[in-house]
């Protein structure tokens, strides 16, 4: 399995904090990102501006994953809270 | 006033040398909202040598709940943030020359205003000019630290770009207008605000004093009571076009607008290219016969046919009353005029 972790405006997008998806061996974050996208289509516009971590590191989406490892989704926040 | 600083010299990895650095440190600060105010309060209070800050806008009531260092009589005579936080930064320490500039943060202005510093604070509110002080951090290897929250979020990470990455390196451009929420849209908490100035502060005060800052990007969700740091040491793209091949695009004026919606507030903000002191006496006269005007030294308040324009000494406008780009160029015209 592999832990998938969304903050802020993706939280609610997907209305998960977290969850976890079976993984079959070694793959891309962005081949996970695509299998998410199918469910939440409007992850879609976020795909160039988020942040990826994984394992708690700075990442891309052509990081490599394995089962047991965490993916965490941040977009982009802009405010200062004018 | 000897003792004024002596909890922080006694903090040892500040001491007696730290503080000098301090006192002699000048600092940018670009945006004087929420992060702005508490970054600039805390930047104060520790005795840095000079604090610039600026900021386009003026004080509304909406501000109050989290924005702390503005008062109601601020709102009642509708003061410029950066003048506002000017007077209340110089009551709570007289040593620090503080100077607030009222201005649009611009791809034309931001390297005479930041240039001559040793670090810059984010405050801003938006992407773009976060781009354009990333491109002024990189070109004049100056460090900055990045702040930004919204609801109950917040994130920040202080950039060092001649070893480790920067803006560009983490987002290649500025994000799609929809992709980012804004405080108007979906609120902001006050406690989040002053976790996220806080960390910047923290980092401006070990950059100031000759030490690394933190390598970790931190995000923080007060309500949710989640605390995470990110890793980032190995963050830094060798593709980026910004600190590794120089193209500085935002700070070119490539990727400006002069007509920016303020999303959420129902308002459009027009910088015109010519800029100069509006004559607001002439104006005041011309505009009292189709509508409400009201003006001080700094701005002018016209209130016409359903829309507010505030209209500042810099030349700039806020249309308040439409997100219609070309409904507010409209406005522009018919009332200000070019």
């Amino acid at each position: 399995m592999l832990k998938l972790r969304f903050f802020a405006s993706l939280k609610d997008l997907t209305g998960e904090s977290e969850m976890e998806v079976e993984l079959k061996g070694e793959t891309s974050v962005r081949e996970v990102f695509q299998q998410l996208k199918t469910r939440f289509p409007r992850l879609e516009k976020y795909e160039p501006v988020l942040l990826v971590a994984v394992n708690q590191e700075y990442s891309d989406m052509d990081s490599l994953v394995a089962p047991g490892d965490e993916v965490s989704f941040f977009p982009p926040v802009s405010g200062g809270a004018r | 006033m000897a003792d004024r600083y002596s909890r922080q010299v006694l903090f040892s990895d500040i001491g007696e040398v730290g503080q000098e650095k301090i006192r002699s440190s000048r600092v940018a600060l670009v945006g004087c909202g929420a992060l702005g105010s508490v970054s600039a309060e805390m930047l104060t209070r520790a005795g840095v040598g000079k604090l610039r800050l600026m900021d386009r806008d003026f004080v509304e009531e909406s501000n109050l709940q989290r924005q702390s260092l503005f008062t109601e009589e601020h709102v009642s005579k509708g003061v410029p943030k950066a003048a506002a936080a000017e007077s209340t930064l110089r009551a709570i320490n007289s040593e620090v020359e503080i100077e607030g500039v009222i201005t649009d943060v611009r791809w034309d202005n931001i390297e005479g205003l930041c240039r001559d510093h040793d670090i810059i604070v984010d405050g801003t509110d938006n992407f773009e000019t976060r781009f354009l002080i990333n491109d002024v951090a990189v070109k004049h290897s100056l460090p900055w630290v990045y702040g930004a929250c919204v609801g109950s979020y917040g994130i920040s990470f202080a950039f060092e770009s001649g070893t480790f990455a920067c803006l560009q390196c983490l987002f290649e451009r500025p994000p799609e207008v929809g992709t980012s929420q804004t405080c108007d849209t979906v609120g902001i908490l006050g406690p989040v605000v002053h976790v996220i100035a806080a960390y910047q502060v923290t980092q401006v005060l070990k950059i100031l004093t000759d030490q690394s800052p933190s390598r970790k990007i931190l995000q923080v969700d007060v309500w949710n009571g989640t605390w995470q740091t990110l890793g980032a040491e190995r963050a830094k793209s060798q593709q980026c076009r910004c600190c590794q091949q120089h193209e500085f695009r935002f700070l070119e004026g490539e990727e400006t607008t002069r007509m920016t919606r303020l999303c959420g507030r129902g308002a459009v903000q027009v910088s015109p290219q010519q800029k100069g002191p509006p004559d607001f006496h002439d104006l005041s006269q011309r505009l009292d016969k189709s509508g409400q005007v009201d003006f001080n030294q700094h701005m002018m308040r016209i209130q016409i046919e359903g829309y507010e324009i505030a209209l500042f000494a810099d030349g700039r406008s806020i249309i308040r009353g439409t997100e219609d780009i070309s409904e507010a160029r409209a406005v522009y015209a018919k009332y200000i005029g070019n």
